[in-house]
């Protein structure tokens, strides 16, 4: 660009290097906007640059999300971090509509239809079930408008994009963080037992897949032993059980590999009732949360995988805002794609890279996001780790 | 029969100008008519000729607008069924107003139960039931502890009319006695009929049979369109001009002087059913379960008492054995199996494992009894759970006492609620708790807040589940126990020795007893094991052992000595003999659902502990019909009037194996959740095959 400029300067045909000037400014315009996956941070700055995108484009943006009852995360950080990214890219919020079906399918098509009929040209939707998130693609496509599926995919649907997590790296991340915990708590001779969740959960399936790649190679090595694989489970009470079950039968268990907080905490709470001290029995998780945080400080887990949603909003945003423009989004941002085994196509998928949480980042990440608060994860007999890890004040 | 003097003496039931008016319809009008005592008077008449109407005025049900009614010879009013029952005033209805699922004594006393120190009389009840039915001379009964439903329709008739007469009644009102009955039960009946009033009550009979009511009335009344046509001795009548006097209301032939149509039954003549003679002593073996304090008759030894019990067993009143078999043979496969399941530290994790469906479903069968269902019982535990993890978190604060009370006492609320409900609006329970269900995981939800999961930082309310006794304490508390045990049955038996009562082999007291020394002195020996890892050992008694025992204890208690269980089963037998004995429905109700939301939150504080945190990955909808499993695996039926809280425990042990079994054997989810709907499936399958056979064996 630079150089463009001062060539111009020498240039005698100053017009005809106005417009040349201007053609190749629109274009670096682009190249500078052009973002990718990892571009988004937590203090919403990568939406800025979308601000020239979102002036050439025009009509609504319907966000639908899915409920409020079983999960509070729609209310408490979906739909704020959706208004903030939007905000932040310079759409005006008469330019977008944010409802939430509060867990009825039909309520859900209904508000879909509605926000057609306001003027949406793009929708960007949680699905309730895949059914009706079905129906709604199929209503929003013979109406002329674009859907991306935000967070949950609709099996057998039309939609043209999908925001998430990549389940598969947030496997990785927990097989790594397993790998490492070995090695930083000394344990000799891993014998790990590992579980998974539900097998009606296809998302349990590519966290499996996730930490068995990475694990694998270690089991074939001769370095761990895999003591077991048993069935699979979200819910805790079961997943205790299942591991004081695994214990008896192969006591020389010293290493879990948990694929979640809950399910991690059900095993920690058996390893405490039997006096287990920390640093010495590694578990995993994910979710952040507030158990889970205080486990991994109490040395009990190795770390949880988090989830910012502020980076699935800001993605999903992102993309609402370049196909409301009618420009094709970058291929950084999406960067993979979904299977749909229903409809048996691959969708164009955003994929976001989770954060391991251990006690070293912690204040960076889950505290300073405001994801919980220091107060609460450093309670009672907490203070000290809290303190070492500079968690708080 | 002797014409009775009722010259001076005003009859004991007089009344005069009675009328009842529904709307349109002139029911009654001006009936005038006397019921001396120590008569038999046959009220007859035609369909719609007011007989109900008028016994139903009588017995305080309907309110006559017009007429007066005099009691021995003053005015009286009677507005409802009890007043009536305090001048004694009694009905028997045709359809008996029995439970089926009490004896003879629990019916005959249903109501109003005596109590001593605020607890159900047994003893007291039992020796006034057997004198008041050998009074009757009722005594084909092989026990006065024999259940209502195994008897045949002339001795359910014989004991809801004994059980008519034992409240110092004076006068009987019997609609339709014999109308269910074959010939020798109808002549049982009437001859008790004949009885009643030569004991100086009087009776009034409602009959359609004109045989049996010459038979044995001493007078008649008869009946049409609510008009009272003609009364008087029951000489003065014959079948022909009664029929003509209840068809046209006019009778063609004059008063017949002549000698009854029938002759009349009298108490001497012998009688098929009766004994003769005096009436022989009513053996009085009492057949319960579990811990029955059975016994064959004074008389009767070890040997004869243990054939007793055979017969039961083989007539289908197995009892918890059903489910004891189960659970030998569950522990047996998997045994095979694995070696490491009958392990002291695994079994002390299946003690811990089960506890929570056991705590629950002790709750569920009060429900269960009243033929009810609950569904929202495992989100009520989750509650209760997510308000005891609340309320200790940093911020509140509250000691874990407080906060265990204060979980229990809105768990208990929330069961209230829900049977306020289900009583007042008269909503369907499984409506009512289906939506409980879903209501209860959204307060859940929002209790826990968006992280989830909440720990708990609280370290007595993490070892209710969790910690152990030390083992020298599980040796205390267990002998106490057992000397607790062996105390109660001693002197109950002692009691019941010196009312002249019917007790159980001494052999067999002491055996009961023994046995209960040495399966407490195992269940400690299994406890007090080192089950820890390698240089942490961990042993003694969970916790969980006593907590369960105490509700276990309880709710027995509960359920077998006091007035609310026995109107809990009551009700689950017969909605409508309880509310004809005069319990209130409604209150006893509320009350169980509130007894089920207790106990709930009770286990659901356990289940907290034992994951020391709350999350809303909470499956409470599955633990919901997993209770109700484990109180029917145990023999508690879905039907209502049949369950014990120890069925609960025993079906939580089923569960609790399975799935400990299968998480031992690392099966996968497919098959775990195969087995597990196979176990279900042939425990029920087992049970309602021993029971059925019981019933055709009748």
């Amino acid at each position: 660009m630079l150089e463009l400029r001062k060539w111009c300067r020498r240039s005698a045909e100053v017009l005809a290097c106005a417009a040349i000037v201007a053609a190749a400014g629109s274009a670096a315009l682009a190249e500078d906007a052009e973002l990718s996956s990892a571009s988004f941070t937590a203090d919403f700055s990568a939406m800025a640059k979308l601000k020239p995108v979102v002036a050439q484009g025009k009509g609504k943006i319907g966000i639908l999300l899915p409920e409020t009852t079983t999960s509070a995360r729609y209310t408490a950080f979906d739909e704020p971090y959706l208004k903030k990214a939007f905000q932040a890219a310079g759409l005006p919020a008469s330019e977008y509509i944010i409802t939430n079906a509060q867990g009825s399918e039909s309520t859900e098509l209904t508000q879909a239809q509605s926000a057609i009929s306001q003027g949406a040209t793009v929708l960007l939707m949680d699905p309730i079930s895949s059914g009706v998130g079905a129906s709604i693609e199929s209503y929003a496509k013979a109406h002329g408008v674009q859907v991306i599926d935000y967070d949950r995919l609709t099996l057998g649907g039309s939609r043209a994009f999908y925001v998430s997590f990549d389940n598969v790296s947030v496997g990785k991340l927990i097989g790594e963080g397993m790998v490492a915990c070995l090695k930083d708590w000394n344990v000799a001779k891993p014998q790990l037992l590992v579980m998974r969740g539900a097998p009606t959960d296809n998302n349990a399936t590519l966290f499996a897949q996730g930490y068995n790649g990475v694990l694998e190679p270690h089991f074939s090595a001769g370095e761990y032993v895999k003591a077991g694989e048993p069935a699979g489970t979200w819910d805790p009470a079961t997943a205790r059980t299942t591991f004081e079950e695994q214990y008896t039968a192969h006591p020389d268990i010293n290493a879990v590999v948990t694929p979640n907080d809950d399910n991690a905490n059900a095993v920690i709470s058996y390893l405490k009732t039997l006096k287990v001290p920390a640093q010495r029995f590694p578990t995993t998780g994910q979710d952040a949360t507030l158990t889970g945080l205080q486990n991994v400080l109490s040395g009990y887990q190795c770390g949880s995988v988090y989830k910012p949603i502020y980076l699935e909003a800001q993605a999903a945003a992102a993309l609402a805002i370049y196909l409301r423009a009618g420009v094709q989004p970058p291929a950084a941002l999406v960067n993979g794609s979904t299977m749909d085994s229903q409809a048996n196509s691959q969708v164009p998928s955003v994929l976001l890279t989770p954060i391991w949480v251990t006690p070293k980042n912690m204040a960076a990440t889950v505290v300073k996001d405001g994801f919980v608060a220091s107060s609460k994860l450093c309670a009672g007999k907490l203070e000290a780790a809290c303190k070492a890890n500079g968690i708080g004040k | 029969m002797a014409e009775p003097e009722v010259t001076a003496a005003e009859p004991l039931l007089r009344l005069r100008g009675f009328g009842k008016r529904f709307g349109a319809v002139q029911a009654l009008a001006d009936v005038d008519l006397d019921i001396p005592a120590g008569q038999v008077t046959a009220l007859v008449g035609d369909n719609g000729a007011g007989k109900s109407v008028l016994i139903k005025c009588i017995a305080g049900i309907h309110e006559p607008d017009a007429g007066e009614m005099r009691w021995e010879g003053r005015p009286v009013r009677v507005r409802n069924p009890r007043e009536a029952s305090a001048l004694g005033i009694e009905v028997v209805y045709q359809d008996l107003a029995l439970c089926d699922n009490l004896d003879v004594v629990e019916n005959m006393f249903l109501g109003r139960e005596r109590l001593h120190r605020g607890l159900l009389d047994e003893d007291s009840m039992e020796r006034s039931a057997s004198r008041t039915l050998s009074d009757l001379r009722v005594t084909t009964l092989s026990s006065v502890r024999q259940e209502v439903g195994a008897l045949s329709g002339g001795q359910r008739q014989s004991i809801a009319v004994a059980k008519a007469v034992m409240w110092n009644s004076k006068l009987v009102i019997l609609d339709e006695p014999t109308a269910a009955l074959g010939v020798a039960q109808t002549e049982q009946v009437l001859n008790l009929v004949r009885r009643l009033a030569d004991q100086g009550l009087a009776v009034i009979l409602i009959s359609h049979n004109l045989n049996n009511v010459f038979a044995v009335a001493d007078r008649l009344a008869i009946l049409r369109l609510g008009h009272l046509v003609s009364s008087g001795k029951a000489s003065e009548f014959d079948p022909q001009r009664t029929v003509e006097l209840m068809t046209t209301g006019r009778s063609s032939t004059p008063p017949a002087h002549a000698l009854p149509a029938v002759e009349k039954v009298t108490p001497s003549r012998p009688i098929a059913e009766a004994g003769p003679g005096p009436a022989p002593q009513i053996r009085s073996p009492r057949d319960e379960e579990p811990l029955a304090r059975a016994g064959g008759g004074p008389s009767l030894g070890f040997g004869a008492y243990l054939r007793g019990w055979w017969a039961r067993v083989r007539a289908g009143q197995s009892g918890v054995l059903p489910v004891l078999v189960g659970v030998i043979l569950i522990a047996l496969i998997f045994q095979l199996q694995n070696p490491r399941f009958l392990s002291a530290g695994n079994l002390v994790n299946l003690m811990v494992q089960g506890s929570v469906f056991m705590l629950i479903g002790m709750g569920a069968v009060f429900v269960l009894l009243l033929g009810e269902i609950d569904l929202s019982l495992g989100f009520v535990a989750g509650i209760g759970g997510t308000v005891a993890t609340e309320l200790v978190q940093p911020e509140i604060a509250w000691p874990w006492w407080a906060a265990i009370l204060a979980a229990l006492a809105v768990t208990s609320g929330l069961g209230f609620f829900q049977g306020t409900l289900i009583t007042r609006l008269r909503l369907p329970s499984f409506v009512v708790t289906l939506a409980g269900l879903l209501g209860f995981q959204g307060i859940m939800i929002a209790l826990l807040g968006t992280g989830g999961t909440i720990p708990i930082p609280d370290d007595i309310i993490n070892d209710l589940a969790n910690g152990t006794l030390s083992p020298v304490g599980g040796w205390i508390l267990t002998i106490i126990v057992v000397l607790l045990f062996a105390g109660a049955t001693l002197v109950g038996d002692w009691r019941r020795r010196r009312s002249g009562l019917v007790v159980a082999p001494f052999a067999l007291t002491i055996l009961k007893i023994v046995a209960g020394a040495i399966a407490g002195a195992v269940v400690v020996l299994i406890s007090n094991v080192d089950r820890g890892v390698p240089a942490f050992p961990v042993n003694g008694m969970p916790y969980v052992v006593p907590i369960v025992f105490v509700v276990l204890i309880a709710w027995s208690f509960l359920l077998g000595r006091t007035r609310f269980g026995r109107y809990v089963c009551a009700i689950g037998g017969s909605a409508e003999a309880a509310r004809r004995a005069g319990i209130s429905l409604a209150a006893i109700r509320s009350t169980a659902f509130t007894l089920a939301g207790l106990t709930a939150g009770i286990g659901g504080i356990i289940y907290a502990s034992r994951l020391r945190s709350m999350s809303t990955s909470f499956d409470g909808g599955t633990i919901a019909l997993y209770v109700v499993a484990t109180a029917v695996i145990g023999g508690t039926s879905l039907f209502g009037g049949r369950g014990h809280p120890l069925h609960a425990v025993l079906g939580g042990i089923v569960i609790a194996a399975i799935v400990n079994g299968m998480a031992l054997l690392g099966l996968s989810a497919a098959i775990q959740l195969m087995a597990t709907a196979l176990v279900l499936l042939a425990s029920i399958a087992v049970d309602v095959v021993v029971r059925r056979r019981g019933e055709t064996t009748r």
